[in-house]
């Protein structure tokens, strides 16, 4: 299918952002999240924050240092969105 | 139960079967649809789910019908009437799920998503959906005048359309197997050959009843029903398949 490069959607940065998380053993530091979800500071603060509010993802502070966690909801929403992916990839498309 | 499905019994049993279990896998694929089109908004996916739900309906109301004529519920005469009305009904389903297919993948491959062309798109779609249901009352309303005359012209009415209804058919499967071809060329995707696949067969399935169409041939239309069954047993493969990568991302967490 020939299809122009298209900028992510908001469910996709979540996703990417989640599955950063997971791959961190489902707890990562910011800095970790920005790099692995290809994301700008403020782009990743303004996503990190709507994912705590919509508890997928949960905030906390060890050390001095801030880490988020993949919540319960987080993780059964993941892989929903997983399954999702791979529902529509079989009919070429991507979200 | 009359001598001549006596006869036939153990293929349109057969055919039954094979109509009941596609009808099921049709509306699994557009209940999925649905549900990610919920998460995801993506409007092909609408497309994807309406055209399953059409193709669905249609072959679970055709295998009941079927199954109502080979057990002998009701009278014979008012059986075939309702054979002849339902098949004609399938068969116009069919053309508006597969039309709806072929503007979903055409849509999804070529367009920038804009609301307004998705709206006129899904009207046309409708539109399709509309005609099929009118012209499946206009058949209904031909059944109600009886007798054995009119009921030879609406078998040969019902043929006419089946006759049609393949050609529109292959002609827009034949569009979705060629964006589903691009498609996985381009992504290689193991998901994407599943789907490639099931319309590939359910394609040749309409080719071969077509021919089945035309020489009325029982044979051929049986193997006919026979591989357009295969196209759903791989769709339905599709199905299973992308649960377990699901699962497999979940576990891996």
């Amino acid at each position: 299918m020939v299809q122009p490069e298209k900028p992510r959607s908001k469910i996709r940065i979540y996703m990417d952002i989640l599955q950063a998380i997971r791959d961190d053993g489902g707890v990562a530091k910011p800095t970790h999240i920005l790099q692995k979800a290809n994301l700008s500071h403020d782009r990743l603060t303004k996503h990190l924050g709507e994912l705590v509010d919509k508890k997928l993802v949960s905030e906390n502070q060890e050390n001095g240092n801030r880490y988020y966690t993949l919540t319960e909801n987080g993780i059964k929403f993941l892989a929903e969105l997983e399954k999702a992916e791979s529902f529509v990839a079989g009919f070429g498309l991507a979200f | 139960m009359n001598s001549k499905n006596m006869a036939y019994f153990p293929f349109l049993d057969l055919t039954i079967t094979f109509d009941l279990l596609s009808g099921i896998v049709a509306l699994l694929v557009s209940y999925y649809a649905f549900r990610y089109n919920r998460l995801l908004e993506n409007s092909t996916l609408k497309f994807i789910s309406f055209g399953f739900m059409l193709l669905g309906l249609g072959l679970l109301a055709e295998s009941f019908v079927e199954a109502l004529v080979i057990f002998g519920i009701g009278d014979i005469f008012t059986a075939r009437i309702l054979a002849i009305s339902t098949s004609s009904l399938y068969h116009l389903l069919q053309i508006a799920a597969y039309f709806v297919f072929a503007i979903g993948y055409i849509r999804g491959a070529y367009s920038s998503s804009s609301s307004s062309k998705a709206a006129s798109e899904s009207t046309s779609g409708s539109q399709g959906a509309v005609g099929a249901t009118a012209s499946a009352s206009a058949v209904l309303v031909l059944v109600s005048s009886s007798g054995l005359r009119r009921l030879q012209q609406m078998a040969e009415l019902s043929r006419a359309v089946s006759l049609v209804s393949e050609i529109l058919t292959v002609v827009f499967l034949s569009m979705v197997v060629f964006q589903g071809t691009l498609i996985h060329a381009q992504s290689r995707n193991r998901l994407a050959l599943f789907v490639l696949l099931s319309f590939v067969l359910i394609l040749v399935a309409h080719l071969v009843f077509l021919g089945a169409d035309a020489f009325s041939s029982l044979t051929w239309s049986l193997v006919a029903g026979g591989i357009q069954f295969a196209g759903f047993l791989s769709l339905l493969i599709f199905l299973l398949w992308r649960s377990r990568i699901g699962s497999a991302g979940k576990a891996a967490q």
